[in-house]
């Protein structure tokens, strides 16, 4: 996983609860990198998945919240470093459909070791799209809390569905109906 | 304290991320350069095939250039204002320079300093802009001043993005061709002016020797109107053979010169081909009265309507054609044939086959017999005369007609001449439009004896002979020696007629003519005028026509050929269908039969006496007419009985045996008492016309005594 990930959630935890609270995890937790993470560098999967456990234990928050959290709070960080791929799109649904065809192929190009989900987009019509989740990761909710934002973003409105297609997480269906 | 640690821990994990973040940065920067290297060497060994590739191009166009240039063509290269990028050696030897001295000068002013080629420049520019190429002849100025012709071939000169950037131009040297084409132009010129020079000559010749031949064959006719002893008479017809024939050479020689200048008009009109053939028929039938030979006429059934084309030119055509026929032919048989040949886009196209059962013309003369002054054999000059121009100008008539003509022929059998000629097809039946002239030269004679005639002449030789014909004719006329004269005449006296010479000093017969045709105040402002021409030239008849003339004579003409021309214009002659002429045949053939037989056998051939006597009949006959006539109003029989007597024997002397029977028939009704008085008028009246008819044909043969 991309230390960018690490490195932003650290910063949103600071945010919220103190640099106290990104202590104790690191602290209380086995990590291989021990908890030293830099933006460009590459590092365990699961050490993720060990902090935002453990943080829910913390804060007595649920996973999925924090991960939806986290995806919202993640979004910003992307708009300031990247306003390039937000430009290229008018509407939430064009930048949406442009994730998987334009900014993971860019992304790709840049960091062609990074993992990336894989998202699969189909216009029901002008106001209804239907967005696949797919990812070993199950981190279905961070990219909920990234498409809520883009709604925020584009200064539109939508109530978005979810549905998982299987038990773990990995295929997750976002069903997004415009208002 | 636990702050502190914390604080410290932090400091310490961000020390290493930062360490960590180096590692990472050397480590691409590293893999950076590594990435960058290969690109290096990629564009290196790109650069190295992009350079091979383009010196490939450049020895590639720099062969076809020194192509070029080894085929002495000059290879120029300018920009858009036409500054000289690069001239090549060629080019610089052909102008003079060397290829340094021109690099950067502009090639317009170099070359062109006078700026005389500058509207060419311009619109070869306008090509070049829009990418096409052009070829243009041009004088450039060599460095020795001297000036040289150029063919460029120039093409654009485009830069990657497809931008004309500036032309190359190929120079070729083709001031040898262009001194060749001036030197062609100027011997064109000198030619057509010889060529001029020559017809001018032909025509003033035509006429300087027609104004005295005039002479000679007018005064030959005046001969014969004179009493000739037999040599004088043979010397006479002597005398008119060698006229004519000159006439016909110096008309032939004018028919060439006017065909070779190509001033030759043909008319289109339509005519009667089997009138004409007729015509031609009874011609010949004269001409050849004393050889055993006849002449045949044919015409095909399908020319069943009016031809349309020159009547004349044909006429001439088949003239010299069947003229050669009977010259060569001692017996046997001459003729024409006309058949279709081909009818096409409503055109007939008529074939004319001229055969005879002459002497014939041996085969490898067939060819020549058509060129200018070659006969089949020199001999045949000596026996049979010509001028060896004649098949020349059948095969010219017969060819600007866009026909052709070729001969058969075998030696002592005879030859066949086909001439194939188009005709455009009137769509008129030939005999219903057929109109002909009758000519009856007594009757016109004597109406012309009541006309006033002006005769405008001004040679003297040519002022004799028409006013000795019309002193013959008994007709009154004024002489007039120019135009002017002319014109003053006309304000004084009312003619009937006009006879207009057309060269004259002070004023010229058209003039004259024009000048007395638009003066109101002229009394003669309507009068018919007859050209009189020397110029057989056309040009000259049609001016002649244009100013208002009836009709034209080409002199020399003979008295019957004025006669007919002036019955013509005064409307003496009648215009009749073929029908009603053959039905009048009789009439004329029964015009009074005059001999002088008896008269001359009476007096021993006394020719005083018979003169005597004719001059006495003349002389009284109208007054026996006079007294008929008035015994008819009084019924007084006896007198007519008697003057029918007395004129019985005057009849008788003169050979007028019709008229001798009328007489003696009046005389014998009278004395039987067995008579209508209408008979008897009608039979005087029969007697005066005859005797009317019969005193112009007495005065000519008086004078012939």
């Amino acid at each position: 996983m991309k230390g960018i990930v690490f490195t932003e959630f650290f910063e949103m935890v600071e945010d919220v609860h103190g640099y106290q609270m990104v202590d104790q995890l690191i602290m209380d937790n086995e990590l291989s990198s021990k908890g030293i993470y830099t933006t460009i560098g590459t590092y365990d999967h699961k050490e993720m998945v060990t902090l935002v456990v453990d943080l829910s234990k913390k804060t007595k928050t649920p996973v999925p919240n924090l991960l939806n959290a986290f995806g919202q709070y993640i979004f910003g960080t992307f708009e300031k470093g990247y306003p390039m791929f937000f430009e290229a799109s008018a509407n939430a649904f064009d930048f949406l459909e442009s994730i998987e065809a334009y900014i993971h192929v860019e992304v790709k190009k840049l960091y062609p070791d990074a993992q990336l989900p894989k998202f699969k987009t189909t216009r029901l019509s002008d106001t209804r799209l239907e967005m696949i989740y797919y990812s070993d990761r199950s981190m279905a909710d961070f990219a909920l809390g990234l498409i809520e934002k883009t709604f925020e973003h584009y200064e539109e409105k939508a109530t978005i569905t979810r549905e998982d297609l299987t038990e773990n997480g990995s295929e997750v269906k976002f069903l997004i109906q415009k208002v | 304290m636990n702050e502190v640690d914390i604080l410290k821990r932090r400091i310490l994990r961000e020390r290493m991320a930062r360490k960590e973040a180096e590692t990472i940065l050397e480590k691409k920067a590293v893999e950076l350069y590594q990435v960058n290297e290969e690109l290096r060497k990629l564009n290196e060994n790109l650069e190295q095939k992009v350079a091979k590739r383009t010196h490939q191009l450049k020895q590639s166009e720099e062969k076809y250039r020194g192509i070029i240039e080894g085929m002495e063509l000059g290879l120029l290269e300018v920009d858009l204002n036409h500054n000289i990028i690069r001239a090549y050696d060629w080019f610089a030897d052909m102008t003079g320079y060397t290829a340094e001295e021109l690099l950067g000068q502009n090639a317009k002013e170099v070359f062109t300093p006078e700026g005389e080629f500058n509207e060419v420049f311009d619109k070869e520019d306008e090509k070049r802009e829009k990418g096409q190429a052009g070829v243009y002849e041009v004088q450039l100025r060599k460095k020795d001043g001297s000036l040289i012709w150029v063919l460029i071939s120039g093409a654009p000169i485009v830069d990657a993005t497809g931008n004309a950037i500036g032309s190359l131009g190929i120079h070729y040297d083709i001031t040898e061709r262009k001194v060749l084409e001036q030197e062609l132009a100027k011997a064109k010129v000198t030619a057509e002016q010889a060529q001029k020079a020559e017809q001018q000559f032909l025509a003033n010749m035509s006429h300087e020797i027609r104004t005295p031949m005039n002479a000679v064959i007018g005064m030959t006719h005046l001969l014969y109107e004179t009493a000739l002893s037999e040599t004088q008479k043979e010397y006479t017809d002597a005398l008119r053979f060698s006229a004519d024939s000159l006439m016909g050479l110096i008309n032939n020689i004018l028919d060439l010169s006017k065909i070779e200048a190509g001033e030759l008009e043909f008319e289109e009109r339509p005519f009667n081909l089997e009138q004409m053939l007729k015509g031609l028929q009874r011609t010949f039938q004269f001409k050849v009265k004393d050889k055993p030979v006849s002449v045949d006429m044919a015409i095909d059934e399908r020319i069943e309507n009016l031809i349309v084309g020159d009547p004349t030119r044909l006429n001439q055509i088949l003239t010299n054609l069947l003229g050669n026929a009977s010259k060569f032919t001692q017996h046997g048989t001459i003729g024409v044939k006309a058949f279709l040949q081909e009818e096409r886009d409503g055109n007939y196209w008529i074939a004319f086959e001229v055969h005879d059962t002459g002497i014939g013309i041996p085969e490898d003369k067939l060819e020549i017999i058509f060129e200018n002054f070659k006969q089949a054999d020199i001999k045949v000059t000596r026996k049979y005369g010509g001028t060896g121009l004649g098949l020349t100008i059948v095969k010219e008539l017969v060819e600007i007609q866009g026909g052709h003509i070729h001969a058969e022929s075998r030696p002592d059998k005879g030859s066949v001449f086909k001439a194939i000629l188009p005709f455009g097809n009137s769509g008129v039946k030939a005999i219903e439009k057929t109109k002909t002239y009758e000519k009856n030269n007594i009757y016109i004679k004597t109406l012309l004896k009541e006309q006033y005639v002006l005769v405008v002449e001004d040679n003297d030789m040519n002022q004799k002979l028409i006013t000795k014909i019309l002193d013959i004719w008994e007709c009154t006329f004024d002489l007039a020696v120019n135009g002017k004269e002319a014109v003053d005449f006309t304000m004084n006296h009312k003619y009937d007629l006009i006879l207009m010479d057309i060269h004259m000093p002070e004023m010229d017969g058209v003039e004259a003519t024009r000048t007395i045709m638009n003066s109101a105040d002229n009394m003669n402002q309507y009068v018919p005028i007859i050209a009189m021409t020397a110029a057989a030239l056309l040009d000259e008849k049609n001016r002649a026509l244009k100013a208002g003339m009836n009709d034209y004579l080409t002199k020399p003409f003979s008295p019957d050929l004025l006669l007919d021309k002036i019955g013509k214009t005064m409307g003496f002659c009648q215009e009749r269908t073929e029908e009603e002429i053959i039905e009048s045949q009789r009439t004329t053939i029964d015009l009074p039969t005059i001999s002088f037989n008896y008269l001359y056998e009476f007096s021993n051939g006394d020719s005083l006496f018979v003169k005597d006597m004719v001059e006495t009949f003349i002389k009284e006959s109208p007054k026996a007419f006079e007294d008929l006539h008035h015994a008819f109003e009084q019924e007084n029989w006896e007198i007519i009985y008697k003057r029918a007597h007395s004129l019985k024997p005057n009849f008788m002397m003169l050979g007028m045996k019709a008229e001798q029977n009328t007489a003696a028939q009046i005389e014998k009704m009278i004395k039987k008492e067995d008579y209508e008085a209408d008979t008897i008028q009608n039979l005087i009246k029969q007697l005066e016309m005859a005797a009317k008819q019969a005193y112009p044909i007495l005065q000519q043969k008086l004078m012939e005594i």
